[in-house]
């Protein structure tokens, strides 16, 4: 302990030598010398950031080597209240409980010169913990409510936090909604501990050593949140060496994977009673490893509702997970590892982070819970057998499909070595003692076949809107999951309300059921459903049909609104939608309808994505097939505008219209549902 | 998920421009923490699957997730003479698992706040293979309802647990107890609709001479369901009880399947304590938590006056609104009775900042201190209580200030509205049900509808090559709401212009300007980009108007709806499309004028010549809040007009 505190003291007193401080605080403690700081620089903004100081320092080096045994933080930060919707800054919010804080000030500088000073004794706590255990009580929130501040007032806070954690990267600035004036973050870390730190718009100072230490400084002067809207304007977080660390909580053993700080509590002591799940698992039964890994995953999807446990970051045991018939998604793959090992094999855990997140190699590392990513199980059926990966996170997948947005991304796969059976430690093991874990990058298979979905209705107009006759909408592989899902949990239910609108556009009546209808295809079966937006204009005599109403593409909406933030990241825009899609759509013309004009044949192609249109009239109808390629599901930031200029080609091309004339008096169709909007509620 | 009635915890409005029609506290966070508990004591009644309901099958309930076989609730009071004492409230469910998805009902939700604590909780399957798997001794956990970022802190919180083991065909049971203390509040009583339920009861055990006031509510509308009571050692026993309750399906407009089930209010009184035996008692008992406050000293008041002297207003009552409203900032702490209860004037006005009734509190001791009769007001902002519902103290969720006029009329105020004007009241607020308590009685009133002058005008210019500019006006309360959009990010502004296309697919918006023209007018302006709004084919330009005409607003009612139909502030919105003329060029088709109006509703709809070019003009108008479900033929015409002119089109031949 005694070591422990003078290395505290030397990096203390070192960190602070060792940083230059030409920004000069009283700035802050008056409030006409702070405007007059600010000057026209973010006007509009509700409140600014005079000035944010940070210094964090990880001392020593503790379990695994990688873990500090302690973190100081001391931050300084003024903010000035430039609106009243900048009121609301005036409400400190320590992102630590008050036990964590070894010291608290806000001292609020009012325009008529007034001054409030407040401490801890003022301070409102409130939980937000994210427990661990019974100890561990997670986070906690302090909050000051400034008193008599107004428009004008700058309110300073400076605050000291001494904790044995890592700090999260949000915790360090949650004003990130603000407009910086000034800025500055020092880090003191360990030189055995590499640590990444991304400032956007920052500039790094030469680094510095200081015995076993090293000490980064990073500034940041005027910085506005819409320049970079996707970073905090500090985003730092430790990059550490791939480890296994396990915890004994209230009894349990619980495993952490640090590096990605994937807190998926793969092994527990309860896991040797695995036994009891024999009874209930075909897929120990299963004659054929095949057998068993398709056994095992249909099971577990099967068997348990999906649903996060109560204790939020924690996974449980595979047996407390297969006892309570629920679980998340890293919990089922939790008890699908579990099974899959009692079956005889050698799975491997698949963790895909959020992809909102960003690439897993080219970002920098953070703080995860179990909860910002998935964990998939992946298992060969031999030495040299097929690999299946398995989807828990995909509810109605079947056994080696993944789920669209989990196909083709990067993944660390891992496996803890070492011993069989569960890791047993106790409160105080040291981190030598644990064993490492196997992992490596990979990244996980798309769909080979790339089959789009494709579409056939028969269509007719009635004075509601377009009424779909018939329509048959197939759906294969993994794009089909979430109906198959609702064809497996609701086994007697119709399709209807939200879950129906998510496979029609906007509002709609009518009958809409799933049928699974092989293995791979699953077709939502539509019948007199109305599409009840406008869905066509009526200028008599004639009655026109844009194709954009029958299946709309908002794409280029949603590119539109994206611009910014790729541009910004300069990262690969990854499409959320299916690859491709083919319809055919029959238009079933009324008696005495002229076709006076029809969309035209239509080819577009640009860099790897292609729309192709034909349209066919016939004895009663008009024919119209369309089909949309997207050659790639990520495009580079420098295809980007490439892609937006085909989709809008494409959307203008869907705007040409079908036009018919009907004669004078005659009704916008015949058949389909009686108009009952007309008499009935 | 289940969840149990949620037990009031003082839930406040929190305002602010972006959200002044919605009035509502965002969802928070949900914080979850584990709490071990001791090993329960097997002192439950759960009764076990007595009959194993056989005859409950996905075959005889088609849709059905899950089959509430039994639904119970109790609430005993403590002390025969003060509700206020505390009360404990039991319920117990027993349920059949019919489907996958049904497993979701394990999860059960209990609110409880500092007031209200857990008492005991048991949980327990039946298999349909005869095993029996008990909740595990430390399997709750607590839900705090709480976000830093929004300055509520409350003591606001769930319980949470599962019932272990659920599977499809499974019996599930369990029982909840809590209690309350501190208030004469009381919890409603849902007789749970979104499954078929085939018997729920609610019980309630009190002193024989208390009076009970109840309404069972069905669809929303008062039904004449009454309970059988008994009385037995000097206690009355009454009980409320439906069966064979059909699953409630969809959403309908302005009602949840939560709002239209059956559902019980009530409230109970004692001639020993107070209580809340009729809607004026909710304002009595609000007068004496007022009671206990300290006065507004006399520096304090100095010390206002003062400043606000120096604000802008008319008069010194003007000036003091304006000093509370823009020096008392909104922060909420509601703990334990302090959903209730405000702070003491001195306080607020020392801190500047406050919540709702903090605020109120002390806008009406500086009015009083000059003479004005001013009084506190509570108020629902989010819900609306019909006149028929029960008394029930949370009913309201909001306080403001009512000025007595001198003719027997009333001004409201609402200091915690930071971008409302003197003698201005939100439209969130507008026709709500309103108690104004006056140091000597509580006057039972309604919000008025306002000045009349509330009305939106969408302006639509096109050009020739298909640009469009946007010049929206609002008037009356609506400006306000308008104007707050001055502030807000360009991102979320950019979303609030797309609001106004019924059809916002591939278009870009640019330039968004919002200004307030006076106190009861705003305009917002905004270049767009929208492709496709002239189609050509055929030999034929046709111009979209239903890219502009919104036909967002069309009513929908499910055909079994039994209430009136909430069509919200009565307005009148002026769409209007300028086509810019083509020289030369004369539409061969104009869509036809259209007028059409009942006592509630009116569409109209014109097409004049401009030196602009054409302009098409309609105007929609919503003249009554509530209409009843017997003139339901109303809303069908109108949602008809509406639909019908959003459709049409204006057609020019192509030269070429």
């Amino acid at each position: 302990m005694r070591g422990l505190i003078l290395g505290v003291t030397l990096v203390t007193g070192a960190g602070c030598a060792l940083m230059p401080a030409p920004y000069d605080r009283s700035i802050a403690h008056d409030p006409s010398v702070a405007q007059r700081a600010v000057g026209d620089f973010a006007p509009d903004a509700p409140a600014v950031v005079l000035r944010a100081e940070q210094r964090v320092r990880y001392v020593g080096l503790g379990n695994q080597h990688v873990i500090p045994r302690m973190t100081l933080v001391d931050t300084y930060r003024a903010v000035r209240i430039q609106s009243a919707r900048g009121l609301d800054y005036a409400n400190v919010v320590v992102p630590f409980g008050r036990r964590d804080l070894a010291s608290l000030s806000v001292v609020a500088y009012h325009p008529d010169g007034r001054r409030d000073t407040l401490g801890l004794r003022d301070a409102l706590e409130v939980e937000r913990y994210r427990p661990m255990g019974k100890d561990t009580r997670g986070y906690a929130s302090t909050i000051v409510p400034v008193p008599g501040a107004t428009i004008g007032t700058v309110v300073e806070l400076s605050y000291t936090v001494q904790v044995s954690s890592w700090i999260m990267a949000d915790e360090l600035d949650p004003r990130e909604d603000l407009p910086v004036l000034s800025a500055e973050l020092t880090v003191v870390r360990p030189e055995r501990v590499e640590l990444a730190v991304r400032w956007s718009g920052v500039r790094v100072a030469p680094s510095t050593t200081l015995g076993d230490y090293r000490v980064e400084r990073y500034t940041l002067e005027r910085w506005l949140p819409e320049e970079a809207p996707a970073f905090s304007p500090i985003d730092v977080a430790p990059r550490l060496t791939m480890a296994w660390r396990a915890t004994h909580v209230a009894g349990k053993s619980y495993g952490f994977l640090l590096g990605w700080e994937v807190s998926a509590g793969v092994y527990s002591d309860e896991l040797d009673k695995a036994i009891a799940l024999d009874a209930r698992v075909p897929a120990l039964v299963a004659t054929t490893p095949r057998g068993r890994i398709t056994e095992a995953y249909a099971r577990v999807q099967g068997a348990l509702a999906d649903r996060m446990p109560l204790t939020a970051n924690t996974v449980r045991s595979a047996q407390a997970v297969w006892d309570s018939g629920f679980g998340s998604d890293f919990e089922r793959a939790q008890l699908l590892y579990a099974v899959l090992e009692r079956a005889g094999l050698a799975p491997r855990f698949v963790y895909i982070p959020d992809e909102e997140r960003g690439p897993l190699v080219d970002r920098l590392p953070t703080f995860l819970t179990p909860y910002e990513g998935s964990m998939l199980v992946a298992v060969r059926e031999g030495k040299d057998g097929r690999e299946w990966l398995l989807d828990t996170s995909c509810a109605g997948c079947r056994a080696g499909e993944l789920a669209f947005h989990h196909q083709r991304r990067q993944a660390l796969a891992f496996r803890p070595t070492g011993k069989q059976g569960p890791i047993k430690v106790g409160a105080h093991e040291t981190a030598d003692q644990l064993p490492l874990v196997e992992s490596r990058f990979v990244v996980t298979p798309g769909d080979p076949h790339r089959r789009p979905q494709a579409r056939e209705a028969t269509l007719e107009l009635t004075p509601r809107g377009l009424l779909v006759k018939e329509a048959r909408w197939h759906y294969y592989g993994a794009y089909g999951a979430a109906l198959r899902q609702h064809a497996a949990s609701e086994p007697t239910a119709p399709l209807e309300g939200a879950a129906a609108r998510r496979f029609v556009d906007g509002y709609a009546e009518g009958s809409m059921t799933v049928e699974v209808t092989d293995g791979s295809t699953v077709t939502l079966h539509l019948r007199d459903v109305l599409l009840a937006r406008s869905g066509f204009i009526h200028a008599p005599p004639h009655v026109v049909v844009p194709l954009s109403v029958v299946m709309p593409f908002e794409l280029s909406n949603e590119l539109e609104a994206d611009e910014a933030r790729v541009g910004t990241k300069g990262r690969a825009l990854r499409f959320p939608w299916p690859l491709g899609f083919r319809v055919a759509l029959r238009f079933q013309l009324a008696a005495g309808d002229r076709v006076v004009s029809t969309p035209s044949a239509r080819a577009i192609t640009r860099g790897g994505a292609s729309y192709h249109r034909v349209v066919r009239t016939v004895a009663g109808a008009v024919l119209v097939e369309e089909s949309l390629e997207l050659g790639a599901e990520d495009v580079p930031a420098d295809a980007y505008a490439e892609l937006l200029t085909f989709l809008r080609e494409v959307e203008a091309a869907r705007a040409e219209p079908l036009v018919l004339e009907r004669p004078p008096g005659a009704p916008l169709a015949a058949g389909g549902p009686s108009p009952s909007w007309a008499t009935t509620p | 998920m289940i969840r149990r009635p949620p037990l009031h915890v003082g839930a406040e409005v929190r305002y602010s421009a972006a959200m002044v029609s919605r009035s509502v506290v965002a969802p928070p966070f949900l914080l979850v923490a584990l709490v071990l508990m001791g090993a329960a004591p097997r002192t439950d009644t759960l009764v076990g699957p007595a009959q194993p309901a056989p005859t409950v099958t996905a075959q005889k309930y088609p849709g059905a997730a899950v089959v509430l076989l039994e639904d119970v609730g109790e609430l005993r009071f403590e002390d025969d003479r003060d509700p206020a004492a505390g009360h404990t409230f039991s319920t117990r469910m027993r349920l059949k698992v019919l489907s996958p998805s049904g497993r979701g009902s394990a999860r059960v939700s209990v609110g409880l706040s500092g007031r209200t604590s857990l008492v005991r909780v048991a949980a327990r399957s039946y298999g349909a293979d005869g095993k029996v798997t008990d909740l595990l001794p430390d399997s709750i956990a607590y839900q705090a309802h709480l976000d830093p970022m929004v300055a509520v802190y409350s003591d606001a919180r769930s319980a949470v647990f599962d019932v272990p083991s659920a599977d499809v065909g499974d019996i599930l049971e369990y029982e909840v107890s809590t209690r309350t203390v501190g208030t004469p509040e009381v919890p409603r009583w849902f007789f749970q609709g979104d499954s078929p339920n085939l018997e729920s009861r609610f019980t309630l055990d009190m002193a024989d001479d208390w009076s009970v006031h109840h309404g069972v509510f069905l669809d929303g509308v008062l039904t004449t369901d009454a309970p059988s009571c008994t009385k037995a050692d000097d206690r009355q026993r009454c009980t409320w009880v439906a069966r064979d309750q059909p699953a409630l399906r969809g959403e309908d407009r302005g009602l949840s399947v939560g709002g239209r089930a059956r559902r019980l209010d009530f409230s109970v009184g004692s001639p020993h304590a107070p209580s809340v035996a009729k809607w004026e008692d909710v304002g009595v008992w609000y007068r004496g938590l007022v009671a206990t406050l300290p006065e507004l000293s006399l520096p304090a008041r100095v010390a206002i006056e003062a400043q606000a002297a120096r604000l802008p207003g008319e008069t010194p009552e003007e000036r003091l609104f304006h000093w509370v409203r823009d020096q008392v900032r909104y922060v909420a702490v509601h703990r334990n009775i302090g959903a209730f209860k405000p702070h003491a004037p001195d306080e607020v006005s020392a801190r500047s900042w406050g919540d709702c009734k903090d605020m109120t509190t002390l806008l009406v001791a500086l009015l009083r201190g000059q003479g004005v009769a001013a009084h506190p007001v509570l108020i629902s902002a989010g819900t609306y209580f019909a006149p028929e519902s029960p008394p029930a103290i949370g009913a309201f969720d909001h306080a403001i200030v009512a000025v007595e006029d001198g003719a027997g009329g009333w001004r409201f105020l609402d200091p915690t509205d930071k971008e409302t004007a003197y003698g201005v009241v939100g439209m969130h607020l507008r026709g709500r049900r309103a108690l104004v308590v006056r140091p000597s009685d509580v006057v039972d009133t309604v919000v008025p509808w306002g000045a009349g002058d509330d009305r939106w005008e969408v302006d639509w210019t096109v050009s020739a090559t298909g640009a469009v500019q946007l010049h929206t006006r609002a008037y009356g309360g609506y400006a306000r709401e308008l104007a707050g959009w001055a502030g807000a990010s360009r991102a979320a502004r950019e979303r609030y212009v797309r609001a106004f296309l019924s059809e916002g697919r591939a278009v870009a918006v640019r330039d968004i300007r919002v200004e307030q023209v006076g106190p009861r007018e705003a305009h917002l302006r905004a270049r767009l980009e929208v492709p496709a709004v002239y189609l050509e084919a055929g030999g034929l330009r046709f111009a979209t108007l239903g890219a502009f005409w919104s036909s967002a607003d069309e009513f929908r009612v499910s055909a079994d709806r039994q209430t009136p139909v909430w069509l919200g502030v009565p307005r009148q919105v002026v769409e209007r499309i300028v086509l810019a003329s083509s020289p030369g060029r004369e539409p061969t088709h104009r869509p036809p004028p259209v007028s059409w109006q009942s006592a509630a509703l009116a569409v109209r709809t014109e097409v004049t010549d401009s030196p602009q070019g054409l302009v098409l003009t309609r105007t929609r108008e919503v003249r009554e809040p509530r209409l009843p479900v017997a003139r339901a033929e109303e809303l069908a015409t109108y949602t008809r007009w509406v639909h019908q002119t959003a459709v049409e089109s204006v057609v020019w031949a192509v030269q070429r």
